[in-house]
């Protein structure tokens, strides 16, 4: 077990003076600042042109009206007094062309109007405007035909309603987006140290150093230390960026709408962060184990890619049974998954985060995650040991697994 | 301490690789394992240090049955390997400590060697920063890390420069007065002649030699003689003894004729004949056989 220790701590210095790491984890922090800062970018110039807004005026558009049931007039109460009124057809397309104004509007008759625009963008609103408008200056007319006042009309459409709603489990809608930011970061912390795990775990093959150490120690002390070893520096330089993310929100807070940060923060209770906390680390341990595993069944540092694919692709589907809970968590296949070890890892807190799940439910999960990843390592410490013995060739999983289970010839 | 190993055999997928392999070794002499390429001397380290496990047989140690981490063992394997990337004095260090050394006899252990070997400078420079040669003598520091009782070095003279073989040698020379208990595999036999007193010999998995090398040199030069002439060149003095002596049989090297007295012929008799053919001797000598020859006699025996 001292042992363990002495590996842990070379392992762990090894990784933290690699430039490489330095420089990546400096780079990240940067980049996670800068992105936390985009809104207060984004408000900065939205000021700017506010305060052009500030006197909107509708100055590039024209108005023509050929109905005798509709006086061009009555357009000044929604667009201002400075209106561009037409009598002449051919003199607003002349202006249309020549680019005085963007776009010129011809009243048919009442239900029908002419645009008339040089080009046409993606995205116009004003014929959307131009329709309501007229739709409500028809509406307002026949009320006040039949007598009724449309004022009147419009208070009693418009009666106030409150909802004051009491949410007696768990509000998915405000867990929502905390859920989904946890659910990447857990997805990219797995992945991206998952594979420091196997490359590390090849290396020893790869540079042959492996005989010295198992002659120098215990094989469990080599995998349990260098799996250790990786989760803490994974976990520091993952906390260091997440840390950078936090700073970076909280230097623009101002800047942040009202909405996001109750999206953040008011689905988090600190019984929901510990249950976060205790899963992430165990599932984290669990698939760093199951990495070894792979990374041990190589020789060399370039297999270890190949031999990684079928965690990345079982994660996957942790990660689809998790996106499937945000939505709906309730759902019996998201239940199912949340009891799977490796699926757990995500489903289970997904679950807790957004509906009400019973602690006899909490702990048999655990108690699978942490069974499973006991039995990891000492498959990952068994297929170390078993690779002294096939130097040089990729041993198949299978094929280890039956060398493992056959002959009990392997000290660890 | 004594070391016995006994019966050992070793197979790989069906092929059987080691055959009852057996020898004995004492510390304070130096025990070289010798073979050709391919001959089982790795192997027999490997399933020695652990790295395998044997099919059968044992490996005792002074009555008890040995286990390399019960002891300070000094191993070099024969697939030279360590960080590359990592500082030799930190790499050096962690290996000491994996071995039981607190960080400080670890440290102390790491900078001697290091110095001893001349490479003081490099201390804290990568591994990967070091020449082949280098690199290869801070393996074989790695091996003598923390004062071992038994060092096992797996071809340890291969890839040294004349110089650096001479340290080496020093260093095993060392550690024999030191009483260790010394074992190391070679396919050079001229480095191992001069200060190996024991020897075994394997071939194709099997030992086909093993004992004090001054006794297997004098008794494989038993009743062999050297004979040299002035004035007549090697083929003329073999055609002249073939022809006139009987119960000989007749060999050369470089420096002179070897020959061999069969069938109760004794030396005496072999004079008798040179003094009646009044042959000008030139050198006659008792014949010691190097341990190349005892080499490649033994191995040409086994395959004939």
């Amino acid at each position: 077990m001292h042992n363990v220790f002495k590996v842990l701590k070379f392992e762990l210095m090894s990784i933290l003076n690699k430039k490489s790491v330095q420089v990546t984890t400096l780079i990240m922090c940067v980049v996670v600042i800068l992105a936390t800062s985009i809104p207060t970018v984004m408000s900065f110039f939205d000021n700017n042109s506010n305060t052009d807004n500030s006197t909107v005026t509708y100055d590039d558009l024209g108005f023509m009206s050929k109905s005798e049931n509709f006086s061009i007039e009555s357009l000044t109460i929604y667009f201002g007094n400075e209106l561009n009124i037409y009598t002449n057809e051919s003199k607003l397309r002349e202006d249309v062309q020549s680019g005085v104004i963007n776009n010129g509007y011809i009243i048919e008759d009442t239900q029908t109007i002419r645009s008339i625009v040089q080009n046409k963008g993606m995205y116009s609103s004003t014929d959307q405007m131009m329709i309501s408008i007229l739709q409500r200056i028809q509406r307002d007319k026949s009320f006040t035909e039949l007598g009724i006042d449309p004022m009147v009309v419009d208070n009693l459409s418009n009666t106030p309603i409150t909802i004051n709603e009491e949410v007696l489990g768990k509000d998915a809608q405000s867990s929502f987006l905390i859920s989904y930011i946890l659910m990447f970061a857990v997805y990219m912390l797995v992945i991206m140290y998952g594979s420091f795990v196997s490359t590390s775990v090849a290396r020893e093959k790869d540079n042959r150093t492996m005989e010295i150490l198992i002659t120098s120690t215990q094989p469990s002390a080599l995998i349990v230390g260098k799996v250790l070893a990786n989760a803490i520096g994974g976990l520091a330089q993952f906390s260091l960026i997440l840390a950078a993310g936090f700073i970076g929100y909280f230097i623009n807070q101002a800047s942040y709408p009202e909405f996001i940060s109750q999206m953040l923060f008011t689905g988090l209770s600190w019984d929901s962060i510990l249950i976060f906390l205790i899963f992430t680390a165990i599932g984290y341990l669990l698939y760093l184990f199951l990495y070894a595993s792979l990374g041990s069944l190589v020789s060399k540092v370039e297999d270890v890619g190949t031999s990684v694919t079928p965690i990345t692709l079982l994660f996957m589907v942790a990660y689809i049974t998790a996106s499937i809970g945000i939505n709906a968590p309730t759902n019996i296949f998201v239940r199912i998954g949340s009891f799977v070890p490796f699926v757990a890892i995500l489903a289970m807190p997904i679950r807790y985060f957004l509906t009400s799940v019973p602690f006899i439910e909490l702990l048999i999960s655990m108690a699978l995650m942490i069974l499973t990843s006991i039995g990891l390592a000492y498959l990952s410490i068994k297929i170390y040991r078993l690779g002294s013995l096939s130097y040089g060739n990729k041993l198949g999983f299978v094929k280890a697994l039956k060398l493992i289970f056959a002959k009990d010839n392997i000290d660890i | 301490m004594i070391l016995e190993v006994k019966g050992i055999n070793k197979s790989f997928s069906g092929k059987q690789i080691l055959h009852d392999v057996s020898f004995t070794v004492t510390s304070g002499k130096a025990m070289g394992f010798l073979g050709r390429n391919g001959a089982g001397k790795t192997t027999t380290i490997r399933t020695l240090m652990d790295v395998f496990k044997a099919d059968s047989g044992e490996f005792i140690l002074d009555g008890k049955p040995f286990v390399p981490t019960h002891y300070r063992v000094g191993y070099l394997p024969e697939e030279r390997g360590l960080y590359g990337k990592e500082k030799i004095l930190d790499q050096l260090i962690y290996f000491a400590t994996l071995r039981g050394a607190t960080h400080k006899q670890a440290k102390e252990s790491a900078e001697y060697w290091i110095e001893r070997f001349e490479l003081t400078y490099a201390k804290n420079h990568k591994l990967e920063t070091l020449s082949k040669g280098n690199q290869q003598k801070i393996q074989i520091a790695q091996s003598l890390l923390n004062d071992p009782e038994i060092v096992i070095l797996d071809e340890p003279f291969s890839g040294l420069d004349p110089v650096n073989s001479q340290i080496l040698k020093e260093v095993i020379m060392e550690l024999i007065q030191k009483g260790k208990l010394v074992i190391f595999s070679s396919h050079q036999m001229n480095y191992v002649e001069e200060f190996c007193d024991e020897i075994t010999l394997i071939d194709k998995g099997k030992v086909i030699l093993s004992g004090n090398l001054k006794e297997l040199k004098s008794v494989m030069g038993q009743s062999r003689l050297r004979l040299k002439a002035n004035h007549v060149s090697q083929n003329e003095l073999i055609r002249t003894l073939k022809e006139n002596v009987n119960d000989i049989s007749i060999d050369y090297d470089k420096h002179s004729l070897i020959i061999e007295c069969l069938n109760q012929k004794t030396k005496q008799d072999l004079l008798e004949d040179i003094v009646r053919l009044k042959i000008d001797v030139e050198l006659f000598t008792h014949y010691e056989p190097s341990l190349n020859d005892i080499f490649v006699m033994k191995v040409g025996e086994e395959h004939a």
